[in-house]
C-alpha cells in the first residue's frame, strides 16, 4: 500500500508549515502594532513599566534574535504570562481549550455523518421531492452563517421549546466532574457520572448544530454534486452494462472515489469552526478558548493571542494530515503518484 | 444560428453580431435557472439601498450619533417595521447603512485580493518546477494553513479596531485562496496544446500569461468573486461582532447581532434581522455566483 | 438465418440544450443476429456512442428518447424495471469503451473490479460464484495480459494504456456474453498494439459464439472484423450491407465519399474527403440531411428524410437516387 513514505513525506512539509506559520504569527505580533509593549499596557503607563516590559519582551534585540529566543521559549512551551488573567498562557489555554475542543469535535461529527448521508442519499434519489427538499434547506444551511443560527436557535429553545439548555457548559449550580481531560463528557463518563454526561452533553447540542449546520450543508452539496459527475463516468456505466446492481455501484464504485473532494472541503470548514466557534460561544455562553480569545483580543494581550493562533495552528497542520492521509488512503492516484501533495 | 446549423460569414466576420450572441448565449444560461434571476435582483437590491442609504433609509439620522430613549427597544411596528434597538434607533435604517460599509469592505478587499493573489498564482503556475512557484507556493501554504476568519481576527486584534484596519486584515487573509486556485489552473492550462503552440511561435512571455492562460481561468475567478461579496461580508461581521471592525456609533451588522445577543429573548428583534440582514447578502451573492457559474461554463453534451 | 439477438426500432434520442433540443437520433433502425460480428461506421458525432449508450439505458440526464423501441431477445429494454434491467445486462451485454482510462475505476484494483463483474455475471442476486479468483485469473491470462497475480492488486493508473483496454477485455472474457459493443476500443491506443487488442476481441467473440457490435469511424477497421457494416450519417442509418457487398459497391453518395477519403497506400495521390460538415443537430435539414452535402442532391432530398429501402439482396441504402417511381415524385 506504500502509505509510510506518503505519510513521512506529509509530515516534513507540516513541520515547515508550522515553522512558516510561526514566523507569520511572530510578525503579526512584533511588527503590526508597531510597540507591542505600549499597545499592551495602553497610552497611560508609565515610561518606566513599559520599558521594562520591553526587556521582557526582548524587544530591545534586533529582529531575528527576537525571533529566535521568542521560537525557543515557545518551542519549550512556554507561551508568556497574560496580560488580562496574569496567569501563564498555558494555564489558560489548558483551561478553556478542552471545552472547545469537545464542542467542535461534536460538530465535526454532525457535519461528517449528515453532511456524507445526506449527500448520499439525496445523490442516490436525483430530482425526487426528497433531493429537493435537501438541495433548498442545504442553500439556507450554506448561507446563513454559524452566528445566525445560533440567534435563531436561542430563539427557537430559549423562547419557544424549552428542549435545550441554552446558556453555559453545565446547569447553573451543578459542579463540573473530577477533571481529567477538561472535557466534561469524557470525564464525566470517566467518573462514571451518567447524570454529568447527559448535562454537559445537552449544553453542547445547540451550538455544535449552530455550527455544524452551514459546513453540513455545504458537505451535503459537495457529496450529491461529486456523486453525481461521477455517476455519468464510462467506468460506472460499465458497471451498470456488466449487471453490477444499483445499490452496489452506487454504495462502492460511486461512493468512494466521490468521498474525496466532499472530505478535503469538510476538513477545511471544520478548521474554520474553531474560528466560527468565537462567536457561538459568546452567544451561548459558553466558557471556551474562543470565548476567552476574544478577551484577549480585545485587549491586546500579545502573548495570549500568539497563543491561541499558535495552538489553533498545531490543531489545523496536524487535522489536514489526518485529512491527507485519509484521502490518500482513498485515492491510489495520490498515494502512489504522490500527486497534490 | 442559421439553417445549416454553421456559423454564417456575416457573423464570423462581425465581431459585435458575436458578442451580442455570446452575451444572449450567457444571459440564456444564467436565466434557465430562476434562482440566478432571484440572486441578480437581491444583489441588485443591495446595492441599490447602499448606494442611496440617504434616501430609502426612513429614519436616515439613526445611522449616526442619535439618541431617543423614548423609543427604545420598540417591536416592529408600521413605524419601525424592524422595530428599534436599546437606545432608540431605528433597526431597518440601520441594516440599510450597514449594507454600505459591508459593500466598500467587499469591494475593497476584492479588488486588492483578486489581483494580487491571480498575479502570484499566475506567476507560480507558468514557472511551476523552478524555485518562483516554490517561494510563492510555501508562503501561500502558510497562510492557509489557518482558516481566514481566524488570521483575519489576530491581524485585526493587533490593530485599532476600525473599518480600514478590519479591511486590511480581511486582505492579508483572503489573497493566498486567490493565489492558490489560480496557480491549480494556470499549471494545468500550461500543459493545453494552444499554450505550447503560443510558445513554439516565439509568443512572449507576458503574452501567454495573460492573453493565453489567463482568459482561461476567468470563468472560474469571475464566479469566486461573486461568491466571495457574501462571504466578505460574513467575516467583516465575525469582526465586527466580536468589536473588531467598525466603531459604534456607525452601524456595522456584527455589531448590531452583538448588541442583540444580550437582549434575547426578549428583544429578538434587535439580533434577528441583522442577522437576517447577513444571510440576505450571502445568500444573495451565492445565488448569483452559482448563475455566473451556471453562464459561464462550457455546454455539457 | 439465425435469430435476431438485438433489433433497435425507429429510435429517436433527444438532448436538452441551450436553444431548443438536439435531435441527434432521428430513427435509427439497427439489428444484429445471434453470433454475428456486426459494423457501425460513421464520422465522429454522428450518433454511434448515443445509440449503443441508449442500448445499454446509460444516457446522461438531459437524454430523452421520444420515440422508439429496443428489443433484445424480443425483450423491450425501454420498458424495464431497473431488476429486470440488471439482471438483463448481468448476462446479457458487454461494452468495451473508447477510452480505457476511463473507463474503469481508478480507485479500486483490477481484482476488485473483477470480483463484483463476476459476483453479478450470473444475476443481479449475486449468487455465489465459485472461484472467483480463478475466474478471474485465466481471464486476465486469455486477455494476454503478463502476470496475472499481480494485475489483481494493480490499480489502473499503474497500467499502461494498451494494458487498461485489455483489462477491459478481460471484463468482457470473465462473462459469459451474448453481445459484445466495442466502441473505439483501439483508437486511443499505439498502433503497435491496436492489432493485437483487435484480433483478442474477435477470438473472444468466436470463440464464446457471442455478436459483436464494432463501433468505428475507420472502414479499414470494419472489413477486418466484420461480416455486416452499417453506415451512420447524423443520427440516421444511410447504408447497411454484408461487408463485402458494400466495400464492392457503395450505393450511397456519403458511404462513396467516405471510401474515396480512405488514404491508398498504392495509385497515389491524397484521398478526396468530403466538403463540409456533420449539420447542427439544432436545426437540422428537413429532408436527407446529408442533403446540403451531397453533389448528386435534387429536390425531393430537401423534403423528407428518405427511407432505408432494399437495392440488392440484403443491401439497403436510404436516398432518393435508389428509390424506384422517384419520377412520379419529382412530377408530382
Amino acid at each position: 500500500m506504500r502509505l509510510g513514505p506518503f505519510v513521512l513525506r506529509r509530515l516534513a512539509i507540516s513541520i515547515f508549515v508550522l515553522f512558516g506559520l510561526s514566523i507569520l504569527i511572530f510578525l503579526i505580533a512584533r511588527i503590526v502594532p508597531g510597540d507591542p509593549a505600549r499597545m499592551a499596557l495602553g497610552p497611560r503607563a508609565p515610561v518606566d513599566v513599559v520599558e521594562r516590559l520591553r526587556q521582557q519582551m526582548h524587544l530591545d534585540r534586533p529582529l531575528l534574535e527576537q525571533y529566535g529566543l521568542w521560537l525557543w521559549e515557545v518551542a519549550h512551551g512556554n507561551l508568556g504570562d497574560s496580560l488580562v488573567t496574569r496567569r501563564p498562557v498555558k494555564q489558560d489555554i489548558r483551561e478553556f481549550f478542552p471545552a472547545t475542543l469537545e464542542l467542535v469535535g461534536l460538530t465535526a461529527i454532525f457535519i461528517i455523518v449528515g453532511g456524507i448521508s445526506l449527500g448520499v442519499i439525496s445523490a442516490r434519489y436525483a430530482n425526487t421531492w426528497f433531493d429537493n427538499v435537501v438541495r433548498l434547506f442545504s442553500y439556507l444551511g450554506i448561507v446563513t452563517p454559524a452566528f445566525a443560527w445560533a440567534v435563531i436557535l436561542m430563539l427557537l429553545f430559549g423562547f419557544v421549546w424549552h428542549i435545550f439548555p441554552t446558556y453555559g457548559r453545565l446547569t447553573e449550580g451543578v459542579i463540573p466532574p473530577v477533571t481529567i481531560t477538561g472535557m466534561y463528557t469524557i470525564d464525566s463518563l470517566l467518573n462514571g457520572r451518567f447524570d454529568l454526561f447527559w448535562d454537559a452533553f445537552m449544553h453542547l447540542i445547540l451550538p455544535a448544530i449552530a455550527l455544524a449546520l452551514p459546513p453540513m450543508s455545504q458537505a451535503a452539496r459537495i457529496t450529491r454534486s461529486s456523486m453525481a459527475d461521477n455517476q455519468n463516468k464510462d467506468c460506472i456505466a460499465s458497471m451498470i452494462a456488466y449487471g453490477v446492481p444499483n445499490r452496489v455501484v452506487t454504495g462502492k464504485y460511486l461512493l468512494k472515489p466521490s468521498l474525496i473532494s466532499p472530505i478535503t472541503v469538510m476538513a477545511l470548514d471544520i478548521a474554520a469552526t474553531f474560528g466560527y466557534a468565537f462567536m457561538v460561544e459568546k452567544i451561548f455562553g459558553f466558557p471556551g478558548l474562543a470565548r476567552y480569545g476574544i478577551q484577549v483580543m480585545l485587549n491586546k494581550d500579545v502573548n495570549a493571542i500568539v497563543g491561541v493562533v499558535m495552538v489553533l495552528g498545531v490543531v489545523f497542520i496536524t487535522l489536514n494530515i489526518v485529512v491527507d492521509i485519509i484521502v490518500a488512503y482513498l485515492d491510489p492516484r495520490i498515494r502512489l503518484l504522490g500527486r497534490n501533495v | 444560428m442559421t439553417t445549416k446549423g454553421m456559423l454564417t460569414s456575416s457573423s464570423l466576420e462581425n465581431p459585435w453580431a458575436r458578442t451580442l450572441d455570446s452575451l444572449k448565449r450567457t444571459w440564456y444560461k444564467f436565466s434557465r435557472n430562476w434562482l440566478s434571476v432571484l440572486g441578480l435582483v437581491m444583489v441588485v437590491t443591495i446595492f441599490f439601498l447602499a448606494v442611496f442609504a440617504p434616501y430609502v433609509a426612513p429614519y436616515p439620522q439613526h445611522s449616526g450619533k442619535f439618541v431617543d430613549f423614548k423609543s427604545k427597544n420598540q417591536p416592529p411596528s408600521w413605524q419601525h417595521l424592524m422595530g428599534t434597538d436599546t437606545i432608540g434607533r431605528d433597526i431597518l435604517s440601520r441594516i440599510i447603512f450597514a449594507f454600505r460599509n459591508a459593500l466598500l469592505m467587499a469591494i475593497v478587499v476584492l479588488a486588492i485580493s483578486v489581483p494580487f493573489g491571480t498575479l502570484t498564482g499566475l506567476t507560480a503556475g507558468y514557472y511551476s518546477g523552478t524555485w518562483v512557484e516554490t517561494v510563492i507556493m510555501r508562503v501561500t501554504d502558510v497562510f492557509i494553513s489557518i482558516p481566514p476568519i481566524i488570521l483575519a481576527l489576530s491581524i485585526a486584534a493587533m490593530l485599532k479596531p476600525t473599518l480600514m484596519n478590519s479591511m486590511i486584515a480581511v486582505t492579508v487573509s483572503w489573497w493566498p485562496w486567490y493565489t492558490r486556485i489560480t496557480y491549480s489552473l494556470a499549471s494545468s492550462i500550461k500543459n493545453e496544446y494552444y499554450v505550447q503552440a503560443a510558445e513554439l511561435t516565439g509568443a512572449s512571455k507576458i503574452y501567454i500569461l495573460f492573453r493565453e492562460i489567463l482568459p482561461n481561468c476567468s470563468s472560474s475567478l469571475l464566479t469566486k468573486m461573486a461568491l466571495d461579496v457574501g462571504w466578505v461580508t460574513l467575516v467583516g461581521a465575525a469582526l465586527s461582532f466580536v468589536g473588531l471592525g467598525e466603531q459604534p456609533p456607525k452601524p456595522a451588522l456584527g455589531t448590531m447581532i452583538a448588541e442583540g445577543v444580550e437582549r434575547m429573548p426578549t428583544q429578538w428583534w434587535i439580533a434577528l434581522f441583522p442577522a437576517l440582514a447577513i444571510m440576505f447578502v450571502v445568500l444573495g451573492f451565492n445565488l448569483f455566483g452559482d448563475g455566473i457559474r451556471d453562464a459561464l461554463s462550457p455546454e455539457e453534451a | 438465418m439465425s435469430e435476431t439477438l438485438l433489433d433497435i426500432k425507429n429510435l429517436h434520442v433527444w438532448f436538452k440544450v441551450y436553444g431548443g433540443v438536439l435531435k441527434v437520433l432521428n430513427g435509427v433502425n439497427f439489428n444484429v443476429k445471434i453470433g454475428e460480428k456486426v459494423g457501425l461506421v460513421g464520422e465522429a458525432g454522428c450518433g454511434k456512442t448515443t445509440t449503443m449508450k441508449a442500448l445499454l439505458r446509460v444516457l446522461p440526464n438531459l437524454a430523452l428518447i421520444p420515440e422508439g423501441d429496443i428489443f433484445v431477445r424480443g425483450k423491450n429494454i425501454l420498458k424495464l424495471n431497473s431488476r429486470e434491467l440488471a439482471d438483463l445486462r448481468g448476462r446479457g451485454l458487454s461494452m468495451i469503451f473508447q477510452d480505457p482510462t476511463s473507463a474503469l475505476n481508478p480507485v479500486f484494483t483490477i481484482g476488485q473490479q473483477l470480483d463484483d463483474i463476476i459476483k453479478y455475471s450470473a444475476g443481479s442476486s449475486g449468487q455465489k460464484v465459485a472461484n472467483k479468483k480463478n475466474i478471474a485469473l485465466s481471464a486476465l491470462h486469455e486477455a494476454r495480459l503478463p502476470d496475472p497475480e499481480r494485475m489483481l492488486d494493480s490499480y489502473p493508473i499503474q497500467l499502461s494504456g494498451g494494458m487498461r483496454q485489455r483489462v477491459c477485455i478481460a471484463f468482457a472474457i470473465a462473462t459469459a456474453r451474448d453481445l459484445l459493443i466495442a466502441d473505439e476500443p483501439t483508437t486511443n491506443l499505439d498502433v503497435t498494439i491496436q492489432d493485437q487488442v483487435l484480433r483478442l476481441i474477435k477470438d473472444l467473440v468466436e470463440k464464446k459464439g457471442a455478436s459483436l457490435i464494432l463501433i468505428t469511424h475507420s472502414l479499414g477497421l470494419a472489413r477486418e472484423t466484420t461480416e455486416r457494416v452499417y453506415v451512420m450519417y447524423a443520427g440516421n442509418m444511410i447504408e447497411m450491407a454484408a461487408t463485402s457487398l458494400l466495400f464492392k459497391k457503395p450505393f450511397h453518395p456519403y458511404t462513396q465519399g467516405l471510401l474515396a477519403s480512405v488514404p491508398r497506400l498504392s495509385g497515389g495521390g491524397f484521398a478526396e474527403g468530403i466538403p463540409g460538415r456533420i449539420p447542427n443537430y439544432r436545426n437540422p435539414p428537413p429532408g436527407c440531411r446529408f442533403a446540403p452535402r451531397c453533389p448528386y442532391a435534387f429536390a425531393p432530398c430537401t423534403k423528407a428524410m428518405p427511407p432505408l429501402i432494399d437495392v440488392d439482396d440484403g443491401h439497403q441504402v436510404a436516398c432518393y437516387l435508389y428509390q424506384n417511381g422517384q419520377e412520379d415524385r419529382r412530377n408530382a
